[in-house]
């Protein structure tokens, strides 16, 4: 760096060059601008020590960065200045909270005005919170956004406290502005629409605020909200363990008015985008009708009652300029069930500007989410599809607004497309009402293959997901050619997009295979699995379940094809990778166990698959136990194979009460036209026949028959038969 | 400390003799924590980012052994972050399934190259300015007061006079220092850019 008188030779001299301030002047003013008026005026005339100024801020500059790339590892020594932040100078108190305080100060290096939020020491129990903390943070100040206070800067304070360098935003907060202004309805809900752009804005960048309410928006004079403290609520939040119930019912009661259902409940998992949602139909409630959608009162148990169980007032019987449009709006962005809400705030804020320009809302449809979740709870075919469809949503709403939130007209594209998708799943019934009824299943797909794949086509990967959900679905239900078709079509499709080895390609390598062997392509499926497991190695991923429930598959298609000794062998390198995968006691360690028992039961080593099947039949019910169930579908299935091992060693007497207790069970969970249930039937008749009860055993084979031929399993059908006559015979000896 | 005097094309060249464990070191430190910040702003965690550059070295390594790396066909920047970039895919979808219920997405588009461009030119950056202070700190010709004055006055935050005083040094001394160390980071700074040749 060079003074100015020495830099001057060559320039053009100034009139005040002779009046220069000393060097020293000038680094001061560098380093802390507001110190020097008169050299601020000074420069404005002399261009040589303006340039100066320029070279030793660009130093400054590049110190800085220096020292914030560093700022682990430099560390300040001393503690003299603990009451001062590195590179601030504190002004203002501004506010005082819960969290910590709030200070307007001075960024020196760049002279600007900013907010500085001091966080409480021991905001941060253990190394953990501190770690969610600083990946928060991370995320938060990546947030650009008009109507979202910008993250400058964080670090930790010599003191020790943590701190944040926020935009400072000169308004009222949201709370006291809201009895003062906003009492025209339009501005009001322009506001609010407002809020809801930078809230969507912010989710779609992975940042949930979990802690939205009035006093964290800040509205200026032009009527703009600035909405403050994105993601620090959960950076702060304990976990429910390391909560204590002090905090519980201090704390945290002033924003209960604002949280979710699932907030105050305790399920963290649960919480997520809607949750936001949630909070801003709290606010467009208070916003509206001045006054909240509960009174919270009372011990916790009673507040927490009351937001998880209360119907609010109708906000148009609480301000008449309101009408039931606004109420479906509202009550869908407050309904307790998350799936019920809307599931993004950016739908909300779209609702609210088709109720400003005239246009129908989505609120006062049934959300199509919903209807499908609850049918799926309903019936027992489709669970799969829907449920399948519903991931495929969620994926979708994930997915897309990020990939094509720089496309809007992709963006639509796509969406018309998935509403070809689901849109068939739905008919009006014009005569009984305008909910939507579920279309059977093959309507669906009807028209789902010529309509909506039509409309998928130009998104390659939309359509190799959907191909694979409508494949999943079908992979356990004839006729299972639907099933292979669309995997084989997704295949495809994913060949294409990814070039080599990829984990969606060899999930339907998987899944393809699974239908193939469902449908008796032992040989496709022999090497489709073998396909999927290498793609597994080939992409590192030996080692994981999926590779590991790929071999047991394969062995069972060995096992098909008589070829026990790779089967077993295959079955005991599954079960042994599920060990070393999962928590000993796992209920998939008995899957596998019972999958090696059968096989050894095919190739007639009788008495290791009964030892099996026992060790299989000990997990499942260790496990039950342990959630405090009797049964479920693996038990039944295990017992029919024990039961069946008992028959093939000649003890029948062991055999009947197994095979009995498997039959309730399997009753139980598939009802009685199983082809599972008839083959258990098959058995017991077997059993009955050699106990010398010909009689029951004719009912049972006769039954199993029903199912057998119901389900046109030709083969099974003709074992009955040949059982059949042997019962026939001995009935007539009788 | 880190060599910043081999360049990247130089170390690239001494990874394909395979008895030369330095390279491989000097390589996997320099790269190392620029692949663990790049996953991190992509929104791995800690453990997550640090198993994602494990395999990235050690897959890139392969291929460039294998002679799969080609400098025509790429810069080496592209290469390691296309590897990156499909094992953070991967840490995603083991991760998918219950995040998709959720209905939570904590993820930057891996699609859009300008972002991921972004977050590694920015590692990049940190990782040149950490090397460049540890050179400062390394290097003989800059006295141990010069430094000192420079975090007094700059780290700390302390007036000048002050640090003057508690140096025993003049004022001006100070904010010569503090332009020496600059000047000298700069320089530092320059000649790691050149060494960082990945666009080569």
């Amino acid at each position: 760096m060079t003074k100015p008188d020495e830099s001057s030779q060559g320039a053009t001299p100034t009139p005040a060059a002779q009046t220069c301030p000393p060097v020293q002047a000038l680094e001061q003013f560098s380093l802390h601008p507001s110190d020097g008026d008169d050299i601020a005026e000074h420069i404005t005339r002399c261009s040589v020590c303006a340039a100066a100024i320029k070279q030793m801020r660009e130093a400054n500059d590049l110190l800085h960065e220096f020292i914030s790339a560093n700022s682990g590892e430099l560390g300040v020594q001393t503690s003299s200045h603990a009451d001062r932040l590195p590179g601030y100078e504190l002004l203002e108190e501004l506010y005082r909270g819960g969290q910590g305080v709030v200070y307007s100060a001075r960024q020196l290096a760049t002279k600007r005005i900013v907010a500085v939020k001091l966080l409480l020491q021991g905001a941060f129990a253990t190394s953990k919170q501190l770690h969610r903390f600083e990946r928060e943070i991370e995320l938060v100040a990546s947030l650009k956004h008009p109507n979202i206070v910008t993250l400058h800067d964080s670090g930790v304070a010599p003191s020790g406290d943590h701190f944040l360098v926020m935009e400072l935003v000169e308004g009222e907060r949201l709370d006291e502005a809201m009895d003062q202004r906003h009492h025209e309805l339009r501005d009001a809900l322009r506001l609010f629409q407002k809020m809801c752009d930078a809230i969507a804005y912010a989710h779609q960048r992975g940042v949930i605020h979990r802690d939205l309410k009035p006093a964290n928006i800040i509205v200026d004079i032009a009527d703009e909200p600035h909405i403050l403290d994105f993601g620090v609520a959960k950076a702060v939040e304990t976990t429910p363990e390391d909560r204590d119930s002090v905090t519980l019912a201090g704390e945290f009661v002033g924003s209960f008015a604002y949280a979710a259902p699932e907030q105050v409940t305790g399920e963290p998992d649960a919480i997520d985008t809607r949750t936001d949602v949630y909070a801003l139909g709290v606010i467009l409630y208070e916003l509206l009708t001045q006054r909240r959608p509960y009174e919270l009162t009372g011990s916790l148990a009673n507040v927490v009652q009351t937001i998880t169980n209360a119907a609010p007032a109708l906000p148009s019987k609480l301000n008449s300029k309101l009408n039931d449009e606004i109420d479906a709006i509202v009550l869908r962005a407050i309904a307790k069930d998350p799936a019920r809400r809307y599931q993004s705030a950016g739908a909300l804020a779209e609702d609210v500007e088709h109720f400003l320009t005239g246009k129908p809302i989505s609120a006062k449809r049934d959300s199509l989410l919903y209807v499908l979740r609850k049918y799926a709870g309903r019936r027992k075919l489709p669970i799969t599809l829907a449920s399948s469809l519903i991931l495929l949503l969620i994926g979708y709403m994930i997915t897309m607004p990020i990939l094509y939130n720089r496309a809007e007209r992709l963006r639509e594209q796509a969406e018309s497309a998935l509403q070809a998708l689901v849109e068939p799943l739905f008919e009006i019934d014009a005569r009984q009402s305008n909910r939507p009824r579920l279309r059977s299943i093959e309507e669906y797909l009807l028209e789902i293959d010529e309509k909506a794949l039509a409309a998928i086509g130009q998104h390659p990967e939309l359509e190799a997901r959907l191909r694979g959900a409508l494949g999943l679905a079908f992979v356990d239900e004839p006729p299972y050619e639907k099933a292979i078709e669309n995997l084989r079509a997704a295949l495809r499709i994913l060949q294409d997009l990814h070039n080599g080895a990829h984990a969606e390609i060899a999930e339907t390598l998987h899944n393809l295979a699974r239908a193939e062997y469902a449908a008796k392509y032992y040989q496709a499926a022999e090497s489709h699995y073998r396909a999927s497991i290498k793609m597994r190695s080939e992409l590192g991923e030996s080692e994981t379940l999926a590779a590991a429930t790929s071999t047991l598959h394969l062995a069972s298609v060995l096992s098909r094809q008589e070829r026990h000794d790779e089967a077993i062998e295959l079955d005991e390198e599954a079960l042994t990778m599920h060990e070393r995968l999962l928590p000993s006691g796992h209920p998939d360690i008995a899957q596998c166990a019972n999958n090696l028992g059968l096989h050894l039961l095919n190739a007639q080593r009788y008495e290791e698959a009964f030892e099996r099947f026992r060790f299989s039949l000990d997990i499942l019910r260790a496990d039950l136990r342990s959630r405090n169930e009797d049964d479920n579908w693996g038990v039944g299935v295990t017992l029919s194979n024990q039961g069946r091992c008992l028959l093939e060693v000649g003890r029948p007497e062991e055999a009947e009460p197994t095979l009995r207790e498997s039959l309730v069970i399997k009753i139980k969970w598939r009802g009685e036209d199983s082809a599972s249930v008839a083959l258990t039937r098959y058995y017991l008749a077997r059993a009955l026949l050699l106990l010398d009860k010909p009689a029951e055993a004719r009912e049972q084979c006769i039954e199993a028959m029903r199912v057998q031929q119901l389900r046109e399993q030709s083969e099974s059908l003709e074992k009955s038969r040949i059982l059949l006559n042997h019962i026939q015979a001995k009935v007539a000896a009788k | 400390m880190l060599d910043s005097t081999r360049t990247t094309t130089a170390l690239l060249d001494g990874l394909h003799d395979e008895a030369n464990a330095e390279v491989w070191e000097l390589f996997d430190r320099r790269y190392r924590p620029i692949v663990i910040g790049f996953a991190k702003r992509l929104g791995l965690s800690d453990v997550d980012a640090a198993d994602v550059a494990q395999e990235t070295l050690t897959r890139f390594l392969t291929e460039h052994r294998d002679n799969k790396y080609n400098r025509e066909r790429g810069r080496l920047r592209s290469w390691l972050v296309g590897i990156a970039r499909s094992r953070i895919a991967q840490m995603r979808r083991k991760r998918a399934t219950k995040r998709e219920w959720r209905g939570e997405s904590a993820f930057v588009d891996l699609s859009d190259d300008a972002t991921l461009t972004q977050a590694w030119n920015a590692e990049r950056r940190l990782a040149m300015l950490r090397e460049a202070l540890t050179a400062l700190r390394d290097s003989s010709k800059t006295s141990e007061k010069t430094i000192e004055a420079f975090e007094m006055l700059m780290v700390q935050q302390q007036p000048a006079p002050a640090v003057a005083e508690a140096l025993g040094m003049s004022t001006h001394d100070v904010y010569l220092a503090k332009n020496r160390v600059a000047t000298k980071l700069r320089d530092i700074l320059a000649n790691l850019n050149r060494a960082y040749d990945e666009e080569a």
